[in-house]
């Protein structure tokens, strides 16, 4: 603000004859030069007639392609604090021109030939006044608040990032508290029927019996897949990795997918006797069973399931394909994210929380491996993960 | 028994435990009840016979969720038949506002207070 009474003064020839006793006009130049901020004074006719270093530096001009200059030059283009293109009447200039008021602390984005990204300041003007109220010249500084601004949007996008994450986790516990609510439901009903039937002196069947234990051993996988998913997250899951003989192992989960759904037709080309690879059986175990149980839900009951090994130099690739009705693009995308399913809540209902795939990338991420899907609608799907070898020859 | 005609229910729900929970309750209070396991099975069952005193309505179910069928139901039968809506949601009572029904209980509920509900309601 100082300096730029002193430009005035120094215009007004009686008070800049007082001044001049301290200051010379090449003081002056010097000391507006050394200045952080940007100084640009336009004339009454709106053309530059003084710039100094600064604005030089944030305008990408030299003094002599700034003098002169009127405000509406086409080779920079100012953009408002929101990004948007600045109309040319909407320069503080032009609006100080207009206006005859002052501006004040506007953020402007500049952008200039020279560079890519716009260079952003904080923009103030003054008009300054003669004796008989005309203007005579409007005083502009603006001081170069890129820096600040790129270090402000980065903390917003980084609020942002962390907002989302604890909106995820307030939607989880929602779902789970939901899902864990619905056997709670059948349990109590059951139990409250059985005591009213004993009032009445009617036995408990054995048929309510076998529907509570099912109903509490779903409860129990809930909880189950409730800690995994959060030991996992918070690092708390080692492995316990051995060489273990992947293509037996294979076989014990097709074992067990045959006990759950005797009538399924599993298709198995077994072209390998043994691969040998350090792993967590339990945990790849649990990753295949994954995999197989949802090719069960989504195959039809009268197609078949494929399984293939990919046995490479450095890694094993193990295939589930279904013939079940294929997922969209960005489906596949979110599909190894919590609580995603194979359609939005509201429409299908599946028993569990939808974290199985989440946990299986967690555990192949664990293994050092990549787990990943192959897709067309209406084509089926192809759930494939892989693992390295390295150090499990026999 | 009362000579007076037994109030029928209609219980669309598509956990099966829960379903014949409901079913032996309230035919043990009087009522006779009827079942669905998801809003097209209910919508197929209404196609026929009387409209129910009263529908006890879970809103999260495959093929036809609760949302769906009540706004076909209103549709073509108005509020004929009144529903309550039974939810594991945590906000049921909106949920409950969503589809205009006259009720709600929130999962786990006792049946008792099912009861009130459905002798409060039922037309």
């Amino acid at each position: 603000m100082q300096t730029e009474q002193l430009i005035v003064r120094s215009n007004q020839s009686g008070l800049a004859l007082q001044e001049s006793q301290w200051w010379t006009k090449a003081q002056f130049r010097d000391l507006l030069d050394s200045l952080h901020p940007g100084v640009v004074v336009h004339g009454a006719n709106t053309q530059i007639v003084y710039s100094n270093r600064a604005a030089s530096m944030i305008l990408g001009l030299t003094k002599d392609q700034l003098l002169g200059k009127a405000t509406s030059d086409p080779r920079w283009h100012f953009l408002r604090d929101d990004g948007v293109f600045m109309p040319i009447e909407e320069y503080p200039v032009s609006k100080v021109f207009a206006s005859r008021a002052p501006i004040q602390n506007l953020v402007i984005g500049i952008i200039r030939p020279d560079l890519e990204q716009p260079i952003w300041a904080i923009c103030n003007a003054h008009p300054e006044f003669d004796e008989k109220n005309r203007l005579s010249q409007v005083v502009v500084s603006f001081t170069d608040i890129t820096a600040e601004r790129k270090l402000k949007q980065e903390l917003d996008t980084a609020r942002d990032v962390a907002e989302k994450a604890v909106l995820t986790k307030t939607h989880f516990l929602d779902v789970a508290a939901h899902e864990l609510r619905t056997p709670i439901t059948a349990f109590s009903l059951l139990l409250q029927i059985s005591k009213k039937n004993l009032a009445r002196g009617l036995p408990i069947e054995m048929s309510t019996l076998s529907r509570l234990q099912g109903q509490a051993d779903r409860l129990a996988l809930l909880v189950v897949e409730l800690l995994d998913v959060s030991r996992l997250e918070r690092g708390m899951v080692q492995l316990k990795l051995e060489p273990v003989d992947l293509i037996h192992l294979l076989n014990n989960c097709l074992q067990e997918l045959e006990l759950r759904a005797p009538s399924r037709k599993i298709l198995f080309l077994q072209q390998h006797d043994q691969i040998m690879v350090m792993m967590d059986q339990l945990r790849i175990f649990q990753v295949i069973s994954n995999f197989l149980d949802n090719a069960n839900k989504y195959t039809p009951v009268d197609r078949a399931i494929e399984i293939k090994v990919d046995d490479q130099p450095t890694k094993v690739r193990i295939m589930v394909k279904d013939s079940g009705p294929g997922i969209t693009k960005k489906l596949q995308e979110e599909l190894f994210n919590p609580l995603t399913r194979g359609a939005s809540e509201h429409e299908e209902r599946t028993s569990g929380l939808g974290l199985g795939l989440y946990i299986a990338r967690k555990i192949i991420e664990l293994h050092g491996g990549a787990i990943g899907v192959e897709s067309k609608l209406g084509e089926g799907s192809t759930f494939f993960f892989e693992i390295p070898k390295k150090g499990a020859q026999e | 028994m009362s000579t007076e005609k037994k109030k029928n229910i209609l219980i669309v729900e598509d956990d099966q435990d829960i379903l014949l929970a409901l079913k032996a309750f309230l035919e043990l209070e009087g009522y006779g009840v009827r079942t669905a396991e998801n809003g097209f099975e209910a919508m197929e069952l209404l196609k026929s016979g009387e409209l129910p005193n009263l529908i006890l309505l879970d809103m999260k179910m495959p093929v036809m969720n609760g949302w769906q069928f009540a706004i076909e139901f209103l549709a073509k039968h108005d509020h004929l038949s009144p529903i309550v809506v039974m939810t594991a949601a945590a906000d049921a009572k909106q949920r409950a506002q969503d589809i205009s029904a006259i009720g709600w209980v929130a999962k786990p509920f006792e049946l008792d207070d099912l009861l009130k509900m459905v002798k409060k309601y039922e037309r």
